[in-house]
């Protein structure tokens, strides 16, 4: 099944995968590259800057630096550092240096046009990059740690650190990582997750010479060739004694090269019902049938609406499938197995939009230039029985990579997930992220469109900048 | 086939700011923006209608411009009528800021108290597409708001399980909802005029059918040719003396070659004449784009991109307004009007069915050039986001707009008229957002119908009207519902 199921570009040869080296991978932090998998414990450290004269933040950067994790190598305890535009411009940077960063980022990922292109209510999240709301969040400092007590000690003495400097913790999210006997993740609903990722190559090699997940290193990596075939664009500073000494030049004279080597982090925190969740798939599945035309379960109607089953096959019009090489198009067309507007289908439709055979090639490579990295991890301690509340407060802190906010994870957001008119969907919403909304699953003899309500809640996020170790050591410097 | 046309009317440039506050007027008459509230009242009963904007591009080279962009069904006289009949005295005041109504020939219709037709005034300055584009060519207002209908009202009889419908097969679905359609529909009991495939094929030959007349004149020219040539074998014409009468078939066969030959002969000196003559130029076109000054990171400025963010994605759809300078010489004249032209006769043909590539996402696009080839006018209705139809651009249809855009100021660099340009995704994007101004006023009378629902809709009733449907067709057709 699979193997039919394989494009041209699926049976490709596949590129070896972008690995930094000398410069570079002593530059590029490591989350770039590396999902920390032997790291299972995590601590997401939240950071105000306050506008007091005791707080020193580009002490405190200058002081961390040494500790953050680069590409060089595996490490025990991982510590890595991301800024808002608001923390930017708490370390000094002028407005003619926040101007060269992506506008989204400048802006924030809650001002008005944003939250109704992203259809978010950030009037109640608990925090953002929002620099005129109390609750803005400065820093993110992301810390990984094989265990939980490497985990707590690292955290206790960085938490001490941050304090000395006379900045304020403005929250932690302690996460983890829920693994199954095959060694795969599961998030709170209990689907095995982060299964699909793009896969970095070098950014030199051609499209047509790419496999089904290959994006050029630059869609992530600002500096490095993108899928424009040109270095992926990124803020430059003027030139000064510090850029002099920290940065490299940037191709415009009279400048250095700030974004060389960083990315653009999406951060969002997703609270999950899981009890909600489960109960109402019950009663929406109540009335519907399977593909064997018995009465469906609630296990059912949540794997048509992920596109996959619990343990991450993916759906097809004949059973479920492992791994990731299927395309839509040759394998189902009309959505019979994994339905058109499904989460996994939204989130990359591969070719299954392509109005003919002949068009799948060019919709892969149109897809593609709207990937993410994602590294995200669920925070909160599973549910225990899954139809019963038991007040926990636990779901996915979503952390993605890209280097075009707007092209990559805004358009993914925008124009495939929260689309409603997406695929053949009418006045729809992805099934797993839209808050309530008809759910068409294609069925014969004539879909069934049951009513699905999915809880899951944003309650803080925000547009971070992962600076390479060479611009932490410029903003350290800065003042 | 849908209408494009634009008005162009030159502004005062004294009256400019009234003319924004009329215009703002109209707009916030039209549509208040307040929840509950009926919005675009008056738009709405023009039945003809599709989308309407009004923009005023501004330019330091020259006076401001109001363009009257209307995409609508059937005959413009028609349609001008019904306008006027809804928003005349609205006009009549933006109209009166232009240096058009200041004219001894105009200024008499905005005298105030006047009450004349500006129907005139209005044929009189619009101006038709160099190209244009349509996503559902076959699908008139008319029939897409009622298809809509009947999309809406088989979703309910379906409800969420399929009902008892899920107990039969595709065939037998087609069956019983057909007959709870012909009971519920009389407009089913009438046949579609015209049929969908009537109205996309009358599309698909629309430029290619003017040139019919030219066979029979060609026909006309054959015959010509060989009546000449029998009057020369029968010695009637006075030069060459060739063998006495011989077999019909002998005439004909050396006719045909001798015509053969000729015409091999002609098309062999012409091709070799517009090789020579086309190096030239080619060689010209080749520096040009080598040399050619280029912007490629134009200033945009935080506070129009904010505003452009809030007018965009309110509705499915999303509205485009671009003017550019085209660049000087004879050379790029040429091109730019070769180029439309090329454009416009060839989309009928190879996107009759709304796909440009693989996207089906634009409603009614068009570019007009303005003020003597001095500027190009791009407008365009579209579904999705700014971005993705930018990215969708780039992606699936580089070629069609390098072509269009190539010989603008500032578009990125091109490679032989359709290479690289728009496929410097980036650069492009800036450039076209510089090149944008926002819409004062924009009306979809369909707001929130993508082109793929519209034609989905249209499929739909395309079906139900079928007596009976083979299982396959059944198949494709019940996955539509």
């Amino acid at each position: 099944m699979g193997g039919a199921a394989l494009t041209r570009q699926g049976a490709k040869q596949q590129n070896p995968e972008w690995k930094p080296t000398g410069e570079t991978a002593a530059d590029l932090q490591g989350i770039a590259i590396s999902a920390y998998p032997a790291q299972l414990f995590a601590m997401l450290v939240m950071v105000r800057f306050p506008a007091s004269a005791a707080a020193a933040p580009n002490a405190w950067v200058s002081q961390v630096t040494p500790r953050i994790t680069d590409s060089t190598g595996a490490r025990e305890v991982c510590l890595n550092l991301a800024f808002s535009a608001a923390g930017l411009a708490g370390l000094g940077l002028q407005g003619n240096v926040m101007a060269t960063f992506s506008r989204p980022f400048q802006e924030g990922m809650t001002t008005d046009n944003r939250s109704r292109f992203l259809k978010d209510e950030p009037a109640e999240w608990k925090w953002s990059d929002c620099a005129a709301n109390a609750n803005c969040v400065h820093a993110q400092l992301m810390i990984y740690a094989l265990n939980r007590n490497a985990l707590d000690s690292v955290v206790d003495a960085e938490v001490k650190t941050i304090s000395g400097f006379g900045l304020i913790i403005a929250g932690q999210i302690l996460q983890q990582v829920n693994l199954d006997p095959n060694n795969r993740r599961h998030e709170h609903f209990g689907f095995a997750d982060g299964i699909s990722q793009p896969i970095l190559v070098d950014g030199e090699i051609p499209v047509d010479k790419r496999g089904l997940h290959e994006i050029p290193v630059g869609e992530v990596v600002l500096g490095q060739i993108n899928t424009y075939g040109v270095p992926a664009p990124g803020p430059v500073v003027p030139a000064s004694p510090i850029a002099l000494q920290t940065l490299k030049p940037a191709a415009t004279e009279g400048f250095f090269d700030l974004g060389l080597n960083g990315t653009y982090i999406v951060l969002r925190q997703l609270r999950q019902d899981v009890a909600k969740f489960w109960n109402s798939m019950r009663i929406a599945s109540a009335d519907l049938l399977d593909e064997n035309r018995k009465p469906a379960t609630d296990q059912w109607l949540a794997q048509k609406a992920v596109g996959r089953t619990l343990s991450g096959e993916m759906l097809t019009p004949t059973g479920s499938v492992n791994g990731n090489d299927l395309t839509f198009f040759a394998s189902d067309p009309n959505g019979f197995g994994c339905p058109l507007t499904s989460h996994v289908r939204r989130a990359n439709p591969r070719d299954g939009l392509a109005p003919g055979q002949k068009d799948t090639q060019d919709m892969i490579n149109a897809a593609n230039r709207h990937r993410i990295m994602r590294r995200g991890r669920i925070y909160g301690t599973p549910i225990s029985d899954r139809y019963v509340d038991d007040g926990v407060d636990r779901g996915l802190v979503f952390l993605c990579m890209n280097s075009e906010i707007e092209r990559q994870f805004e358009f993914a957001q925008h124009t495939w997930l929260l689309n409603p008119m997406f695929g053949l969907g009418y006045n729809e919403g992805d099934p797993i992220l839209a808050t309530k909304c008809p759910f068409s699953i294609p069925s014969k003899p004539v879909r069934q469109q049951p009513i699905i309500e999915t809880f899951i809640t944003p309650v803080g996020g925000g547009y971070f900048f992962l600076p390479s170790l060479r611009a932490l050591r410029y903003l350290g410097a800065l003042r | 086939m849908p209408t494009i046309v634009d008005v162009l009317l030159e502004v005062n440039p004294e009256s400019l700011k009234l003319m924004r506050e009329r215009v703002q007027a109209l707009a916030n008459t039209e549509d208040p923006k307040i929840n509950g509230v009926a919005s675009f009242v008056r738009l709405r009963k023009i039945p003809q209608l599709h989308f309407i904007s009004m923009q005023i591009f501004e330019d330091v080279h020259f006076d401001p411009l109001l363009v009257l962009e209307s995409n609508f069904d059937g005959d413009s006289n028609v349609y001008w009528q019904s306008v006027l009949a809804q928003l005349s005295d609205d006009l009549r005041g933006i109209f009166a800021c232009t240096k058009q109504a200041k004219q001894p020939k105009w200024a008499s219709l905005f005298q105030p108290g006047n009450k004349d037709t500006l129907f005139p005034f209005l044929e009189a300055h619009s101006c038709p597409p160099s190209a244009k584009h349509f996503g559902a060519v076959a699908n008139s207002r008319e029939r897409i708001d009622r298809d809509r209908m009947v999309f809406d009202d088989i979703q309910m009889e379906l409800g969420t399980t399929g009902s008892s419908y899920r107990q039969l097969d595709a065939k037998g679905v087609h069956a019983a909802l057909r007959q709870w359609a012909l009971e519920k529909y009389d407009f089913l009991h009438e046949a579609e005029k015209p049929t969908t495939d009537r109205a996309i094929n009358d599309y698909k030959w629309s430029t290619l059918r003017p040139l019919a007349p030219k066979f029979e004149l060609m026909m006309l020219f054959i015959a010509l040719v060989f009546a000449i040539y029998v009057l020369r074998e029968c010695g009637i014409l006075p030069w060459h003396g060739m063998p006495g009468l011989g077999l019909i078939f002998y005439f004909v066969a050396r006719f045909i070659v001798t015509f053969i030959v000729g015409l091999m002969i002609m098309l062999f000196l012409l091709a070799l004449t517009l090789f020579l003559g086309g190096i030239a130029p080619f060689k010209i076109l080749r520096h040009l784009e080598q040399s050619d000054f280029t912007q490629d990171h134009p200033e945009l400025s935080p506070e129009q991109l904010k505003l452009f963010a809030s007018q965009e994605d309110q509705i499915v759809q999303n509205h485009v307004a671009s003017m550019v300078l085209v660049k000087p010489g004879m050379l790029r004249g040429f091109l730019i009007r070769t180029a439309l032209r090329l454009l416009n006769f060839a989309v009928p043909i190879v996107a009759w069915n709304g796909y440009l590539g693989q996207m089906r996402t634009i409603h009614f696009a068009h570019w007009t050039l303005v003020g003597n080839t001095g500027r190009l006018l791009f407008l365009s209705n579209f579904d999705g986001s700014w971005q993705s139809y930018l990215d969708d651009f780039i992606d699936k249809a580089a070629h069609g707009l390098t072509l269009a855009w190539g010989n603008c100021v500032g578009f990125p660099r091109t490679q032989d008229l359709i290479f690289q340009g728009a496929a410097h995704g980036t650069e492009f994007k800036a450039w076209a957002r510089l090149s944008q101004t926002q819409n004062i006023l924009w009306y979809s009378a369909y707001w929130d119908l993508t082109v793929n629902q519209i034609v989905r809709n249209a499929s739909i009733v395309d079906g139900l009207r079928k007596i009976s449907l083979e299982q396959k067709e059944a198949e494709q057709w019940a996955v539509l519902l």
